[in-house]
């Protein structure tokens, strides 16, 4: 490999400044005293994050946005991946099915998708989640479907399940045996990617969290969008922590599921 | 009884006949190859016999115990893929040790076997990486050895050396060869490479349009082919139809010659041949020389008929030129007549 030139360094800082810069000026204005018309902020204070950190509905936000978050990370996978491994290895017309199935909760409105989804958990069909965490945590389910999807289904292309499988049988496998000793193992960073996204996705949707639960349950965005017309520096200092909790989350994700996997 | 029957196996697809009536024996600690065009049959006819496809009918005995509807699992063969298989996540110990773990023996047995394995197939220094780290030569190694190391009653190589090149193909053959010899384990091989199957097979399957057309020992269906299809898949056969034996040669023939271009003698107009060597003779004009390496074939015509000749390439040797006259000898043992 060629040694990296200046011009290929300057590339990837501009990516990274560019991508820096607005979280970099979030930070700032959540500790400015006053930042009007300077490049810099005219002086430099913890107050705003002492002012929000004291008021109970930020915490409560947090812990209600993990909650909802955690428990998306614990059901979706559970659902969506053993899907999309069954119908690749086994299915391959619902495989295609599924391909344009995944997208249809992108494809319908917000308001139309979290109207069904409240006649579904408003006790029609004998489900009754409205209000509650679970009808977010059910509610993201169709939305982050395709966010498993599509990596995991690249990892798959590059795999020869079908000889893997009669390898494996042949060796005196069962396919779950396969499924979960060979198959899972290699869909691994698909596997990661969905999981980092699923987490994005729970922790910072405010429009379904609003139309489906709003008040009863307010998320960290829920909270935002209260402060949000108030204080610019509290809203500034809400959004750094909400940086900083998926910044953390993802990690924690990817360093479990690798270590998981491996093992 | 053989090792190995096969009796009256038959499959469909729909409306194609992948197979039909397929009759086969294998002896124990032999290697019988089946080869053949692609689209014969040959690979579904393997995977018939892992348990891998269902046939329509016909019975598969492997040493004595009817296993046609046997689970793959549990009929006791190994089988190694075209493109290896491996599973992508394990080094090579872990893919060697994993049928061992299927099969619940104990942790201080899997690491014996598969140390011996590992030996036994010099894979000594690669034995921690993974299969995307290995070449080609190496994986098929590893697939080999993770089919050899559950001690199969029987091995299934379906094409394992197709996806190789030519160098590494040549020295993996004559280690399988050599692996054969050693622990004499029982194979079905299949492939498309006349020269693989005529090296390795003790016995070989010629199978065409899903049936044998020839089935015998490489030397029968090399000097011997039992019909013209199978003398032109052999390839390299002369064939001179019953006109061009009679204007050539002087001949009467009903049906056409098959004779293998080394069979054939070159010789400087006006040699003369000792009386012992009974066969027919003709007057040809050199076209084009070829150097095979070991071989140099002369392209000679004579009238309208164009027959390939290979000469030994001996140093020292001096060659005939284009255009030059000579005179070809076809000894009468060498001579096949294409009865179909």
């Amino acid at each position: 490999m060629r040694d990296r030139s200046f011009r290929d360094w300057f590339w990837i800082g501009l990516l990274v400044t560019v991508q820096l810069l607005p979280i970099l000026a979030v930070f700032l204005n959540s500790v400015a005293v006053d930042w009007a018309g300077t490049i810099l902020p005219d002086g430099y204070t913890s107050d705003h994050i002492r002012n929000i950190t004291s008021d109970p509905r930020f915490t409560q936000s947090i812990i209600n946005s993990l909650i909802v978050a955690t428990g998306s990370l614990l059901i979706t996978p559970l659902i969506c991946v053993p899907a999309i491994l069954v119908a690749y290895c086994y299915f391959p017309m619902l495989d295609k099915c599924m391909a344009v199935l995944v997208i249809l909760p992108y494809a319908v409105p917000g308001i139309v998708l979290a109207l069904g989804l409240l006649r579904i958990y408003s006790g029609n069909y004998g489900i009754v989640l409205n209000g509650t965490p679970w009808v977010l945590i059910f509610g993201y389910l169709p939305l982050a479907a395709p966010l498993y999807y599509v990596p995991i289904k690249s990892n798959l292309r590059a795999l020869r399940t079908t000889e893997i499988f009669e390898a494996g049988r042949l060796l005196g496998a069962s396919d779950f045996v396969i499924m979960w000793r060979i198959i899972l193992p290699c869909v691994k960073q698909g596997l990661i990617i969905g999981l980092v996204m699923n987490f994005t996705l729970a922790i910072s949707d405010f429009v379904y969290a609003n139309l489906l639960v709003g008040g009863h349950f307010p998320t960290l965005q829920i909270f935002m969008g209260v402060l949000n017309g108030g204080s610019g520096r509290k809203l500034s200092v809400l959004i750094t922590t909400y940086f900083i909790v998926i910044f953390v989350a993802t990690a924690i994700v990817v360093w479990v599921t690798s270590r998981r996997i491996d093992e | 009884m053989s090792y190995v029957e096969i009796r009256g196996l038959s499959k469909r697809f729909d409306d194609t006949i992948v197979f039909e009536n397929i009759d086969l024996d294998v002896d124990e600690g032999t290697i019988c190859v089946l080869v053949g065009p692609s689209g014969c049959g040959k690979t579904t006819l393997l995977r018939a016999v892992a348990g891998l496809t269902n046939p329509d009918s016909g019975v598969i005995r492997i040493d004595g115990r009817d296993v046609t509807a046997v689970e793959a699992k549990h009929r006791g063969v190994g089988m190694v893929f075209q493109h290896y298989a491996l599973f992508p996540n394990m080094s090579v110990e872990q893919n060697l040790a994993f049928g061992l773990q299927q099969k619940k023996l104990s942790a201080a047995e899997i690491a014996d076997r598969v140390a011996a394995i590992i030996k036994l197939m010099g894979l000594e220094q690669r034995a921690k990486a993974r299969p995307a780290a290995l070449s080609g030569g190496q994986r098929q190694r590893v697939a080999l050895a993770r089919a050899l190391v559950l001690e199969p009653k029987l091995l299934l190589l379906d094409e394992p050396l197709s996806a190789l090149d030519a160098q590494i193909r040549k020295r993996l053959r004559d280690e399988l060869k050599r692996l054969q010899q050693e622990i004499g384990f029982t194979a079905i091989f299949v492939t498309h490479d006349q020269e693989e199957a005529m090296m390795l097979g003790d016995v070989v399957a010629i199978m065409q349009s899903g049936r044998f057309s020839q089935l015998g020992p490489p030397a029968d269906i090399y000097n011997k082919p039992a019909s013209l299809s199978v003398a032109e898949f052999i390839g390299d056969f002369n064939i001179f139809n019953p006109e061009a034996v009679s204007g050539l040669f002087g001949t009467h023939t009903d049906f056409p010659w098959a004779v293998r271009p080394e069979a054939i003698d070159l010789l400087l107009p006006g040699s003369k041949l000792p009386k012992r060597l009974a066969g027919v003779r003709a007057e040809v004009t050199i076209g084009s020389v070829q150097a095979l390496g070991a071989m140099v074939r002369y392209f000679v015509r004579a009238g309208q008929t164009s027959i390939k000749v290979d000469v030994l390439n001996k140093a020292g040797q001096q060659r005939f030129q284009p255009g030059q006259k000579a005179l070809i000898h076809i000894a009468k043992d060498s001579i096949t007549e294409m009865l179909k």
